[in-house]
């Protein structure tokens, strides 16, 4: 997709709702299982999806860097995909790894927990390092250490949009020849009190308290919000001919980006759509492909009343062949910034291993929507597929995954 | 304060227990500059010991920052 040459995946790292780690995260999306469950009986209940407990040996000495949750969450899945690539930081020349991390709240448990006490306590009671192992910053600060990496290092925010514009922008540093490996993709922990307190003012979450399985339903008739969840998802992306010159196996091929704004509202996405279709084409035309070409989307597809109308007529729009449209957030729950990775990764993987995740919870779509939404397992070929994020205030990106070759 | 208190509490802040030894140079062992303000808080929290951030930046070692807060201790203070 550039003069420098094809960018490919070479490594997947998740940890999710569904699992800690890539396989463990695919295996029970392909199942359909949400991970949903009531978290907090109080006054208003609370809905939530959890990532597995690990210990935290897991960290190894990290922790003394108090990073906030969602950083840990993010080296997590950093250093698997890192593992996966068959790279070792400690070996390679870190000058040339760019790390590219998105969040929408990174530091949200360290500033409620540290506000807290300052409230209690005072100053003198605070953490030394509430600032510096909450900043947002700190999600790139802390995989450059980990990692070794020495290159461009930043963390980008479009809120539920931030894990795929973290990916668009590690493509960015590849084609600007600013590095020969990026490890890009996004994190989120916000299952805090505040931001579950003011998602809900917004009535984005899902009030179905008593079928906490059943609460987070994309595309569905009786859809009512999300619920939100916790995780990371990191993809490791070089050059292919420098993926196979030191022998190593892609994943899968990026084939093209897309990114825009509404411009349009701080919450609500354009009734028209007309950014996320542009996205979507832009996406396309850096693949140098024809919407006919495109035989999957991995849909934002958050259950939201509006949210989901309005992504369901621009896929129908602009992909008017109906490809097979799947949301695996029903599973996972919305990772808010992680979504965007976690959701390209599981698009690699569905590309690699000719599988489409079916969309959980999924009894009977809108009236209206018109999509092949697929709701078992579907095994196909893949040549091309797309990965499809928004974030409140308008952020729009799409992400085309091509089969390797 | 035992080692083992002082090693408990660089434990419950994070650092791997195999780098505290007495001998362990102090940043080696956490205690940098934000890890040393991490530790006044937690001697003042959990020992009611007062001892100031600089008194332990003159530590070179666990085992010096261990001798400060014993002549705290033994001073009462």
């Amino acid at each position: 997709m550039s003069g420098r040459g094809a960018v490919c995946v070479t490594g997947v790292g998740t940890v999710t709702p569904a699992g800690d780690g890539r396989d463990a995260t695919w295996k029970r999306v392909c199942q359909g299982l949400p991970t949903a469950a009531l978290d907090d009986e109080g006054q208003p209940p609370r809905l939530a999806c959890r990532v597995p407990p690990f210990g935290p040996g897991r960290l190894n000495g990290l922790l003394a860097r108090k990073p906030d949750r969602c950083v840990q969450l993010a080296l997590l899945a950093a250093r698997e995909a890192v593992a996966d690539a068959g790279l070792d930081p400690g070996g390679w020349d870190g000058a040339r790894v760019a790390v590219v991390a998105g969040a929408g709240c990174c530091g949200a448990q360290t500033y409620e927990a540290q506000h807290r006490v300052l409230l209690d306590a005072g100053q003198h009671g605070m953490s030394a390092f509430s600032v510096p192992g909450a900043l947002g910053n700190a999600l790139a600060a802390q995989l450059a250490m980990d990692l070794h990496a020495t290159g461009p290092g930043l963390t980008v925010n479009t809120a539920c949009a931030s894990g795929a514009t973290a990916i668009c922008t590690a493509l960015d540093l590849l084609a600007l020849d600013r590095c020969d490996i990026a490890v890009a993709g996004g994190a989120e922990a916000p299952l805090t009190p505040f931001f579950q307190a003011g998602f809900d003012r917004m009535h984005a979450l899902s009030s179905r308290f008593g079928d906490p399985a059943g609460a987070l339903r994309p595309f569905d008739a009786d859809r009512d919000g999300f619920v939100m969840g916790e995780g990371a998802g990191m993809l490791v992306l070089e050059r292919e001919r420098d993926a196979r010159a030191r022998g190593a196996r892609p994943r899968a091929r990026v084939a093209g980006q897309g990114a825009t704004s509404d411009a349009h509202h701080i919450v609500k996405p354009d009734p028209g759509g007309r950014g996320l279709a542009a996205a979507l084409r832009q996406a396309l035309a850096a693949a140098g492909a024809a919407p006919a070409d495109v035989a999957h989307v991995n849909a934002h597809g958050t259950g939201t009343p509006l949210g989901d109308r309005v992504e369901a007529g621009v896929l129908a729009e602009v992909l008017p062949h109906r490809p097979p449209v799947t949301s695996t957030k029903a599973v996972t729950g919305h990772l808010l910034g992680a979504a965007g990775a976690v959701e390209a990764a599981l698009t690699v993987l569905a590309v690699e291993r000719r599988l489409i995740p079916p969309t959980a919870n999924l009894a009977a779509p809108s009236p209206g929507i018109d999509l092949d939404l697929v709701t078992t397992p579907r095994p196909r070929r893949l040549p091309l597929a797309l990965s499809v994020s928004t974030g409140f205030g308008g952020h729009n990106v799409a992400l085309a995954f091509a089969e390797a070759s | 304060m035992s080692f083992d208190d002082l090693k408990a509490a660089l434990v419950s802040m994070g650092v791997p227990e195999e780098e505290i030894t007495e001998q362990a140079g102090r940043e080696e062992a956490g205690l940098d500059s934000l890890g040393i303000a991490e530790l006044v808080l937690i001697l003042k929290q959990r020992h009611g010991l007062t001892i100031t951030e600089e008194e332990l930046h003159e530590a070179g070692t666990v085992g010096d920052v261990l001798g400060i807060i014993a002549g705290h201790a033994a001073a009462g203070a």
